[in-house]
């Protein structure tokens, strides 16, 4: 079904043009459009050649461009920022692995909405999330806090959201053949 | 089904500690939320774990074909459950091309659905091939967590060799009294008319011929030519062969050729027989009939090159074998020199031979080689001029056909000099 794999390329095409490009919306520096430039690069690169390696260095990359981006320009916290980000960055690497395989079988007569459900279901829950998330991160500023106490709060909450994720990995992982 | 974690996973949790790692640093909720949708993905893909079941046909028709023969493939789905999408993958033997349809397919089924995919294939080698060995991958969700399974519904293909046209007339110089389609000059049992004569003491009465006995008030009996066969024996060389282990080698062409002249000769109702000469010395004793056309298909399908440094004699050959007078027909590549001790023996014996030399430029494909072509020419009408020297016609493949010249070597060959030595 070459419509479907057409309306894929534009797709994967739209989420690595947009993701290269979202740090640029906030600030032109020479640094942040090199490093836009090279996110562009291997995200290219792992389109073209199936590889998740070049995909991993453009997310890796494009991660550090937009938070250098957001310090340098001092732009105020804003949940949409990031979660639009985020949603690209999903977009992209999860549109690369339907790609893969999309790439060397015939598609059905209507896979490619099949493939596109997972991926709005995935979205509306990292938005609610994101969401509760900052409501809590709002309500936790209410609180008169010293700043030193934040700074150990916030790698401390780090640290348990971390480790509690990984065990919960490791956890599920054990049940991998049934 | 076997479930798998896909590489994907361990990059999607890298970035979701980097990104962790950028907001803690950075103070900043933005890089926390740009790999929340990451997170939100994992947690989704273990969460959420289905059970797909599936049900699987195959259907292979036919499974005796010819080399370049399609073969069609028809897998029929039926879903017991929803069946998220779902790779199925036929994977085909490197002798296989699928020249239409596809061997892979992506689709999604709902519960109680069935679907049909047909694929078509078709195998440039000859050879026992198995097909319907299957293998599906189905993502759910997000697609993290593929579940992999294995289907054997595998039914074995039997590719027998191309057959090469021959639509002239060669027959053998040698015959005997046998039911054939070669008639003897000499009258006796057969089916061709040859004349009426006066009737003797022992004639059948069948075969008096009215209409003349009636007008010449005296009994004249019908006669016919005398029938006659002939035993035609095919060599194939199987010391050595040279060529793309997949897309053909000489043996490969010699088998095309072998099988060809076997068919022939049968529907001429000769005798034919079969001698694989190699490491290992097989053989098949002359017969003629539809059973033996199939046995001779059956034993090329299995002709493979043993390497050995110990040639068998061809004085092994059980003379049933290697009938007198009978007509051989060699099929080598001379890529072997030991090939030549044996037809030395067999032109002592009188037997009456024909070479076919198969090209080994021709079995690598290698059109453009024109001076390897010419060299390897030169030097095998140099190897086989002793035996043009005695009357044995031999045909060197120049075209994709080895038996094209076959008909003009047989009409122009000297007079056979029988028991001659080299």
């Amino acid at each position: 079904m070459a419509a479907g794999k057409i309306a894929l390329t534009i797709w994967l095409g739209l989420a690595i043009a947009l993701w290269t490009l979202h740090p640029l919306f906030f600030i032109q520096a020479r640094g942040i459009q090199l490093l836009a430039a090279l996110t562009g690069l291997f995200a290219v690169w792992g389109w073209l050649g199936d590889s998740a390696v070049s995909m991993f260095w453009s997310a890796f990359l494009g991660l550090i461009n937009a938070t250098l981006a957001l310090i340098l320009t001092a732009h105020p916290p804003n949940l949409w920022v990031g979660l639009s980000a985020g949603l690209l960055l999903f977009a992209l690497l999860d549109g690369h692995q339907r790609w893969t395989y999309v790439r060397h079988c015939e598609l059905e007569p209507g896979m490619f909405i099949g493939m596109l459900e997972p991926f709005v279901r995935v979205s509306t829950l990292a938005i609610v999330v994101g969401f509760a998330m900052g409501t809590l991160l709002v309500a936790l500023n209410t609180f008169p806090f010293q700043a030193s106490y934040v700074g150990a709060l916030t790698i401390a909450g780090a640290a348990l959201f971390a480790g509690t994720f990984t065990l919960f990995l490791l956890h599920t992982s054990r049940f991998s053949d049934d | 089904m076997q479930r798998r974690y896909q590489a994907q996973n361990y990059l999607y949790f890298g970035l979701l500690l980097i990104g962790l790692l950028l907001s803690a640093m950075s103070r900043r909720i933005e890089p926390l939320c740009m790999v929340l949708p990451l997170a939100c993905a994992l947690v989704c893909g273990r969460l959420a774990r289905p059970v797909p079941v599936l049900h699987l046909d195959v259907t292979i028709t036919p499974i005796q074909a010819f080399e370049g023969d399609p073969i069609t493939v028809r897998v029929h789905l039926r879903a017991e459950t929803d069946i998220p999408p779902m790779e199925l993958w036929h994977p085909l033997p490197p002798e296989a091309t699928c020249t239409d349809g596809a061997t892979r397919h992506l689709v999604a089924l709902r519960r109680g659905e069935e679907k049909t995919f047909e694929h078509q294939v078709t195998f440039v080698r000859r050879g026992e091939y198995t097909l319907g060995h299957l293998y599906s991958r189905i993502h759910p969700n997000v697609g993290l967590q593929p579940l992999l399974a294995e289907h054997h519904c595998e039914q074995t293909c039997r590719i027998y060799p191309q057959m090469l046209f021959l639509n002239h007339l060669m027959p053998p110089s040698h015959t005997h009294i046998s039911f054939g389609h070669y008639v003897a000059r000499a009258a006796g049992e057969g089916l061709e008319f040859a004349g009426i004569r006066p009737y003797t003491t022992g004639d059948r009465i069948r075969r008096i011929h009215w209409a003349t006995s009636l007008k010449r008030q005296q009994l004249y009996i019908n006669e016919y030519y005398r029938e006659h066969n002939a035993d035609v024996i095919l060599l194939l060389d199987t010391l050595m062969a040279a060529g793309h282990p997949h897309r053909g080698t000489t043996l490969d062409i010699s088998v095309r050729a072998a099988a060809s002249l076997a068919s022939y000769y049968l529907r001429q109702k000769d005798r034919v027989g079969l001698v694989s000469y190699g490491g290992v010395c097989t053989w098949l004793q002359p017969s003629s009939g539809q059973q033996q056309w199939y046995r001779i298909l059956d034993a090329l399908l299995t002709a493979r090159t043993h390497f050995s440094y110990h040639s068998k004699d061809i004085t092994l050959v059980p003379p049933r074998v290697l009938p007198p007078g009978a007509l051989i027909f060699v099929l080598t590549a001379l890529l072997d020199r030991r090939i030549e001790a044996a037809l030395n023996d067999l032109v002592a014996r009188a037997f009456q031979l024909v070479m076919v030399v198969v090209s080994p430029v021709h079995a690598m494909g290698s059109q453009h080689f024109e001076g390897e072509s010419r060299l390897w020419r030169l030097e095998t009408e140099a190897n086989l001029h002793k035996f043009r020297s005695l009357g044995v016609p031999i045909i060197i493949q120049d075209a994709e056909n080895p038996l094209t010249h076959l008909h003009e070597a047989f009409t122009r060959r000297p007079v056979w000099q029988r028991g001659k030595s080299l």
